[in-house]
């Protein structure tokens, strides 16, 4: 996608190569513990929080965003702390499946930020997810989707944001939500 | 509560590294790059996609994996790999190569993949094809070996075992009606939706976007998929990649208000 919009972009793995880059994408698939626990092997634990802390922009997605917050009730592992909010299972609902999976909306409640730039109306993000973000405060939570109540889907901190959704598979939507991360 | 944005999902067919289309599972016509047409289905909003190797299974050998990185690395919307599949460590690697589910057929008769599968990578990414021939008597029977061999096995029981074992989605193909563009097999559709709790992706037989609205509206099935309407054009059949406008798609439904977007 990054090529599709002609913007430079490489997969890190070493804390140097973190250090010279100007933004930051923490990606996340599988389970919570896993993620962290590839994070701390990978000695990238304290690089992020690092990177974080030089204000430059980071975006975690899925998986990614959970790992934003304090923790997740899927492990037990910490996680990076950078957004107050926890991760939890969505509750059992009749009728409701779990995952959440497939394409729904979001509505921004702070339309003004710059990654809801151009996606303010008719917009759809492709999500697959067991457990999602509750923030103690409503003023971290940049985006909410309806699923068993409304969840965060996207949330903010400063110069930190996350995704529950999957931008590199929400084709028009996505490009555009990657784009205004990487320009804004 | 879920978006109700009815699911098209073009189903292209592939085989050492070429695009093409088969009818009735067979005589495949070569239409070109396969990459080409995940590109331009890229630039149409296409909201979902499966690429099936018809013939790894047949030729017992494993998937194309350079084909299956290049369709995980340029398209940018979920994508269900099937052909060839019968092991947990293939299911493994083409799940870590950015592969969002796999669609299982031969090797998962048994149950015993499916429910290692599901255990292991979660229901959600495990789609079962399940291929559906028409007797002499008008019965529907469950097929195998990429339409080659009988199972006997009756669609609702073989569905209804495969959700039991941790099936997430069931991808129903009628192989009698794959690439006639007579409409779907509605019946058979109708029955297996209405047996079976988990998704159902019906295919094979779609010649019109009327077709699928007839589908959606007329049967309890999750999703329309079809090769040829979306892969070709005209009854020559000349290669055109296309895929509806968001508002045909929003259209296939009835849609109650304010719940869509």
């Amino acid at each position: 996608m990054f090529r599709k919009l002609r913007i430079e972009a490489e997969v890190v793995s070493s804390p140097m190569a973190l250090s010279n880059a100007k933004r930051l994408i923490l990606p996340g698939i599988g389970a919570f513990d896993a993620c962290m626990h590839a994070l701390d092997v990978a000695g990238l634990r304290e690089s992020v929080l690092e990177f974080a802390a030089t204000k430059r922009p980071m975006l975690g997605i899925c998986v990614g965003m959970q790992m934003l917050t304090a923790g997740s009730e899927e492990g037990t592992l910490p996680g990076l702390g950078l957004i107050r909010a926890f991760t939890k299972r969505f509750p059992d609902v009749d009728g409701l499946r779990i995952p959440h999976m497939g394409w729904n909306t979001i509505r921004w409640s702070t339309p003004d930020h710059p990654l809801a730039s151009g996606l303010l109306n008719d917009c759809r993000f492709y999500f697959v997810h067991s457990f999602r973000v509750i923030c103690e405060s409503s003023a971290n939570s940049l985006a909410e989707c309806a699923y068993a109540g409304d969840f965060s889907a996207a949330i903010v901190s400063g110069n930190i944001v996350g995704v529950q959704f999957h931008p590199e598979k929400s084709h028009r939507f996505g490009l555009r939500l990657l784009s205004n991360f990487a320009t804004a | 509560m879920n978006s109700l944005r009815p699911r098209v999902i073009p189903c292209l067919q592939v085989a050492g590294g070429d695009l093409l289309k088969t009818r009735r599972f067979k005589d495949p016509v070569y239409l070109g790059d396969p990459i080409n047409a995940v590109k331009i289905l890229n630039d149409l909003d296409c909201d979902e996609l499966i690429v099936v190797d018809i013939r790894a299974t047949l030729e017992k050998r494993e998937p194309d994996y350079a084909l299956i990185e290049e369709f995980a690395s340029e398209a940018f919307m979920p994508l269900a790999y099937g052909g060839g599949i019968n092991s947990i460590e293939q299911v493994r690697r083409i799940l870590s190569i950015g592969i969002e589910k796999v669609v299982i057929s031969t090797a998962a008769a048994d149950g015993k993949l499916i429910s290692a599968a599901a255990a292991i990578f979660g229901s959600q990414s495990i789609v079962v094809s399940v291929d559906v021939r028409k007797t002499l008597l008008g019965r529907h029977e469950v097929w195998t070996g990429s339409g080659t061999r009988s199972t006997g096995n009756e669609p609702r029981a073989y569905a209804v075992q495969m959700e039991s074992c941790g099936a997430g989605e069931l991808f129903v193909q009628s192989i009698d009606l794959e690439g006639a563009r007579t409409g779907y097999d509605l019946a058979l559709m109708r029955e297996i939706s209405s047996t079976v709790k988990i998704p159902v992706i019906a295919c094979g037989g779609a010649g019109s976007i009327d077709d699928i609205r007839q589908l959606l509206r007329t049967s309890a099935v999750s999703a329309a998929a079809a090769g040829t309407i979306f892969v070709m054009h005209g009854k020559h059949r000349a290669p055109l990649i296309s895929y509806p406008r968001p508002n045909e798609i929003a259209s296939l439904i009835d849609i109650p208000e304010g719940s869509i977007q």
